[in-house]
């Protein structure tokens, strides 16, 4: 029976996807875990411990993770997570200093010395050109 | 270096290759897979009992967690936790501009 299930095209296409749909569901229960502990720093960093401390972390955490407005505090706290944890700082990094694109060249004689000066100097003059 | 390879992607490889080393030693070595095993069980509940204190709730959390991103996600977790590494030492800074390019990484007579 085995056998004959495994011969089954079906069963090839659908065995990744719900493999990958397992992994993705088991991904966002350990993300919600997770902004469930960041709710708890948050509340018990705020106004310390005790029962009514306790009961606005369920209903925090009921509204962040579970009620409607679910998806945006998730996003929200993924925004959060990705500032805190300074991935931040790397996306900038690359696309606003882009290193590789600039500043500090050779060409605005930002890291030349005398010499190399000198010798662009009489290398443009030779060729016409003029010296910035 | 520079038409070899655009930066970006050169950047991206450098990037994809520290997140996947420590994947591959896990596979050479069974020993290290037991390694970063116990450093990130340790590492996640040391992350749990920051926030909630000793106790109970802690183990159960700690084992839940455990289970999820040790256990389950193990090969989605380490390069995960890789690139956290890099970027929150400030090692990317030095990856960044430390690229062969018109910028910092460049030597000063590599354009003659």
């Amino acid at each position: 029976m085995t056998i004959l299930a495994s011969l089954n095209p079906l069963d090839w296409l659908l065995k990744p996807a719900t493999d990958i749909l397992d992994t993705v569901n088991l991904l966002i229960l350990g993300f919600k875990i997770v902004v469930l502990l960041f709710i708890v720093q948050f509340v018990r960093g705020r106004f310390g411990g005790g029962p009514i401390v306790t009961i606005l972390i369920l209903v925090l955490g009921y509204v962040m993770l579970f009620s409607n407005l679910a998806p945006i505090f998730t996003t929200a706290m993924f925004i959060y997570l990705f500032i805190i944890f300074g991935f931040s700082m790397l996306v900038m990094d690359l696309v606003i200093a882009k290193p590789w694109a600039g500043g500090g060249g050779e060409e605005e004689g930002g890291h030349m010395t005398g010499k190399q000066y000198a010798e662009a100097l009489e290398k443009r003059k030779s060729i016409g050109g003029r010296m910035r | 270096m520079r038409g070899f390879l655009p930066p970006m992607i050169l950047l991206l490889l450098v990037f994809v290759v520290i997140m996947i080393i420590p994947l591959v030693l896990a596979e050479l070595f069974d020993t290290f897979k037991w390694l970063l095993i116990v450093y990130f069980c340790i590492t996640v509940f040391l992350f749990v009992k920051r926030i909630l204190g000793g106790g109970i709730i802690t183990y159960i959390v700690s084992g839940i967690l455990i289970y999820i991103f040790v256990i389950r996600l193990f090969y989605l977790f380490v390069p995960l936790y890789m690139l956290y590494l890099v970027v929150s030492l400030g090692l990317s800074g030095i990856i960044v501009f430390g690229m062969p390019g018109r910028g910092m990484g460049r030597k000063a007579g590599a354009a003659r």
